[in-house]
């Protein structure tokens, strides 16, 4: 029988993530076990608090498991090195410090430090890849703008070019359509599943906006009262978790209309 | 920015480090021709012996020490905001100064206010060895937190506190010493570039070396800071590592300078921000040389004020790199509205 | 943990060994004749017949390091010899380990303390002194006209002395007070070869043994009989006068000193401010403390011992009782200040402000026991005062 789970670029095995404090763990989230495969558009969902950030930040290895663990192509992440693992998953995050004097280009083109030299300094392939990063968001025209000149759905196309330029198979997004109105949110979902279809990135990101991520994603994990969902939006809706998603008696969930409603 | 305009601004810097050279060292209370000068550090003949040893041996070596203390602050600060995200920072943001003020203060004023006889370590080096010795530990204190620290603002914190703390210890010690002592100890405290011995200034210059160096080897990883903590780690910042050479190089630095000259305030903190607005670029590969011109350039121009030419009466350095570089600095962000950083 | 301890370990050797090494010079007493010092601990000279050599014992409190300065004299017309035996002599000296050579007598002289000036007026080589740091504290008529002249050059302040300047002027030797550790600026005037001489005056506790150092200038001068005879003098003043008083029974008690924000300071009962007043016959009521520097105290523990004391000797600055009065309410409590029996040093002072006293006072002790005696004990002195007065309204 084929093992699905050697072709998979993403996995976790039996993962709980959460907390670790020198007198108690805290668990957010145990008995995570996903499969994600090269090109999939996989969205994370659930209540605030749910522990859709933490989990993000934990397959980034930004922040170590529990317990169990986290393999990228097929290597687990903790002892692939820094650089490598740059090499094969970037990140865009929001809410960062990120310094206001930089310009478009520059922060863009930071993109690229898992593979300069020492110095940093940007070869003609490096700037190959920076161009093409910029032509895939449609971002070309910001180059020479500050940061924080940009608007928020521009700065978020920005960030986007960043990790594109960081040519990673896989690339992370937490929480990218917050901030953004319907018209953005649409454009940027229309983004994500261009670079996950076309040019074969693994994308998984974390939403609020659940019809969205159930019309356009491969696949999704819910995460619910500390245990997590992982199938094909169909598939989910089937399984009733929506119905119960929200714990309030105000919000029901249409499986024909794939969405939520106030009742 | 193109590269067009940093070689340009790079040329106005080259020149103005040599003018600024050459006036420190023509300029002094001895009066001495600028045909002089030359005579004297190219060899040539000089009217009088006396001016050729101030030239050579007093202006010269000076001239040296400012070009590095001013260097070498400016490199310290631009880390220091840098690493903390923190347009306030300065070298002395990990309490260095504040370890040294407290090694001095002990090796001038223990004597008298703790029963401490010094004389242990008197001698030539006795008030450098006891300044290093006092940012070293502080350092020390201040690398022991960073392990256990995750988060560099605590740190920030942190080396503000010890800094609070000495502060203290040093005013308990001067409250109980001697007029004599505490005149001597004031006045290590308004900081002299001058009075070197050409060992002092060989160490310094080695010490300098070494910093610049671990700051060279940190552009990388600096630029990957400007983003934040988490783009850093995730673009292949080896994130403890480098947090740690950032640190060494700094205390190497602002501990090195501030034994041999003293504390100097004010030009860590304002020669980055100067750099930044003539120069509108984030990367620290073009920041860094033009930090290092510029510290220079600013420590020159005040000591050649600080020595009030003609006059016989010298100035403290420490209160004219303030009284020079903040009016710059207030007339810069007035002049462009809003903080670049 | 393991690398600080290293670290730890690595910084006390390096402090170990840094410690200063006496140079022993080659004690040859059957050929050098020391000079006899009989009250100062500090110095010492002895003569040979090619060179002399002055011994700084304490340049500072609880020095370790002993210098050794040797004087060659020049010839007959004042310039410095310069043939093979002296060469030799010099590469001798230096072989042993002295701390510099000077050609004596010394024409043109840099000193840094008012209390060196009186030295040079009294053996008539007022004229050598050609720079002192921060002019405004010397109080003396003679050396004011030479200032007026231009004839001394200022050296900026003696913390942070204008190195050019004083390279520049390069006079034959400066005379300086010695401090633990070194004064950057004044290895850079020894690099540039001048040498430093450290004069310890100010550590001697003993009145006479202050004002004995000005054998060490005679020596610089070669004026080594004229000192003597000199010192000889003021020695005779000071030891009758003492004598006489101390067959006076009647010994008023003594305060002294004055508040600098909320802590008194005064000499402590070694220092030779008290033993000058015991020698005046006074009872100073703080004699029993030990060390010779001075003690912070305060308001309460100095009225709680002195308020009944007859006189007020010394109260810092002050020089008028109305100033005192509004400065602290405290000080009208003493009965000194009620009775009218305080006394000071600071009205006389010279023309741009620095007060006679320090520069004079330890060298003529003679002069200030007896204007002490003259306030304790008014009827047996005549003359008026030198240094002290009473305070004004």
């Amino acid at each position: 029988m084929n093992n699905p789970s050697s072709h998979s670029i993403l996995q976790t095995r039996d993962l709980s993530i959460g907390y670790l404090a020198s007198s108690v763990n805290t668990v957010i989230a145990s008995d995570i076990n996903l499969d994600i495969y090269k090109g999939e558009l996989v969205g994370i969902v659930g209540i605030n608090g749910a522990g859709k950030s933490t989990l993000l930040r934990t397959l980034s290895g930004l922040q170590p498991t529990v317990s169990g663990e986290v393999t990228l192509s097929r290597k687990q992440i903790k002892t692939i090195t820094p650089s490598l693992l740059a090499q094969q998953l970037s990140v865009v995050l929001t809410n960062q410090p990120i310094s206001k004097n930089l310009s478009v280009a520059e922060l863009v083109a930071l993109g690229r430090q898992p593979y300069t030299n020492w110095l940093g300094t940007n070869s003609d392939t490096d700037r190959a890849v920076i161009i093409e990063a910029f032509k895939n968001t449609e971002t070309l025209a910001l180059k020479d703008k500050k940061c924080h000149e940009l608007s928020d759905g521009q700065l978020q196309r920005v960030l986007i070019a960043r990790a594109l330029a960081q040519d990673t198979d896989v690339i992370l997004l937490d929480e990218p359509m917050t901030h953004l109105d319907l018209h953005h949110k649409a454009s940027l979902l229309k983004l994500l599943t261009a670079i996950a279809h076309k040019h074969g990135k693994t994308i998984l990101f974390s939403t609020h906006d659940i019809p969205y991520a159930l019309n356009a994603c491969d696949k999704m994990v819910v995460m619910k009262n500390g245990s997590t969902h992982f199938e094909t939006p169909a598939t989910l809706i089937e399984s009733g978790v929506f119905d119960t998603l929200f714990p309030s008696e105000h919000v029901g969930f249409d499986r024909e209309k794939r969405n939520f409603f106030l009742k | 920015m193109n590269n067009k305009s940093y070689t340009s601004i790079f040329l106005i810097l080259t020149l103005a480090l040599i003018v600024c050279i050459l006036a420190n060292l023509s300029l002094g209370s001895v009066g001495i021709p600028i045909k002089e000068v030359i005579a004297s550090l190219t060899g040539g003949h000089v009217s009088k012996p006396s001016w050729e040893y101030i030239i050579v041996d007093y202006r010269l070596p000076k001239a040296i020490t400012a070009i590095i203390a001013g260097s070498g602050l400016a490199v310290s600060g631009l880390l220091m905001q840098t690493l903390f995200r923190n347009p306030l920072a300065g070298p002395f943001v990990l309490g260095i100064s504040s370890g040294a003020s407290l090694g001095v203060a002990l090796y001038i004023l223990g004597g008298t206010a703790l029963g401490l006889s010094t004389v242990f370590i008197s001698g030539k080096w006795g008030l450098i060895i006891a300044a290093s010795a006092g940012s070293f530990l502080v350092l020390l204190m201040v690398i022991g937190v960073s392990t256990r620290v995750k988060d560099t603002m605590a740190l920030l914190i942190i080396g503000l506190m010890v800094g609070s703390l000495t502060s203290a210890v040093v005013s308990v010690l001067a409250y109980f010493s001697k007029a004599e002592e505490l005149q001597r100890f004031v006045f290590w405290s308004f900081g002299s570039l001058g009075d070197l011995s050409w060992n002092g200034v060989g160490i310094l210059a080695l010490c300098f070396t070494i910093g610049i160096s671990l700051a060279i080897g940190s552009l990388k990883s600096l630029d990957s800071f400007l983003l934040g903590d988490a783009y850093a780690k995730t673009m292949g910042t080896r994130f403890s590592r480098a947090r740690f050479l950032i640190i060494i190089a700094t205390s190497l630095l602002a501990g090195s300078i501030t034994a041999f000259a003293g504390p100097i305030a004010f030009i860590g903190l304002a020669v980055p921000h100067l750099i930044r607005q003539v120069i509108n670029t984030t990367r620290h590969i073009i920041l860094l040389p033009a930090v290092i011109m510029g510290g220079a350039i600013l420590m020159l121009i005040c000591d050649t004020i600080a020595q009030v030419p003609y006059s016989e009466f010298t100035l403290p350095i420490n209160a004219i790199s303030a009284m020079v570089g903040a009016p710059v600095v207030i007339w810069l962000l007035v002049r462009t509205k809003k903080l670049l950083f | 943990m393991k690398n600080a301890t290293l670290l730890i370990v690595i910084l006390l050797s390096l402090f170990i060994s840094c410690k200063e090494e006496s140079k022993e010079l080659e004690k040859d007493d059957s050929k050098g004749a020391s000079l006899s010092i009989d009250y100062a601990n500090g110095f010492s000279i002895t003569r040979y017949p090619t060179h002399t050599i002055i011994t700084i014992t304490e340049a500072f409190p609880r020095a370790q390091k002993v210098f050794k300065y040797a004087l060659i004299p020049k010839d007959s017309l004042g310039k410095n010899i310069d043939n093979e035996s002296s060469n030799e002599l010099e590469e001798t000296l230096k072989s042993q380990g002295v701390d510099a050579i000077l050609r004596t007598p010394l024409n043109a002289v840099v000193v840094t303390s008012t209390t060196h000036i009186p030295s040079l007026e009294m053996l008539g080589v007022a004229e050598t002194l050609k720079g002192f740091p921060n002019l405004d504290y010397i109080s003396s008529p003679l050396m004011r006209k030479r200032i007026a002249n231009k004839e001394i050059i200022d050296l900026g302040q003696n913390e942070s002395l204008n190195t050019e300047l004083t390279i520049e002027l390069h006079p034959e030797a400066m005379i300086s007070f010695g401090v633990e550790g070194e004064n950057k600026a004044l290895s850079n005037i020894q690099r540039a070869g001048i040498p430093v001489l450290y004069n310890g005056d100010w550590v001697e506790k003993d009145p006479l043994g202050k004002a004995e150092w000005i054998k060490f200038f005679g020596a610089l001068y070669g004026k080594e009989s004229e000192a003597d005879s000199i010192f000889k003098h003021i020695e005779k003043n000071y030891n009758t006068l003492k004598g006489q008083i101390s067959s006076i029974k009647n010994k008023p008690t003594v305060l002294s000193g004055g508040m600098f924000k909320d802590i008194w300071y005064l000499p402590k009962g070694d220092s030779w401010q008290a033993k000058v007043l015991e020698d005046a016959g006074g009872n100073y009521l703080w004699s029993e403390t030990k060390g010779s520097g001075s003690i912070a105290l305060s308001i309460e523990s100095v009225l709680e011992k002195g308020q009944q004391a007859d006189f007020w000797i010394a109260p810092g600055q002050y020089t008028s009782y109305a100033k005192l009065a509004s400065d602290n309410p405290a000080y009208a409590q003493f009965d000194a200040f009620k009775n009218k029996k305080v006394y000071t040093f600071a009205k006389y002072k010279g023309e741009t402000g620095g007060l006679l006293y320090y520069e004079l006072a330890p060298n003529r002790p003679d002069l200030v026991l007896r204007d002490l005696a003259k306030i304790l004990h008014p009827d047996i002195i005549a003359e008026e005062f030198t240094f002290f007065d009473t305070l004004d309204e």
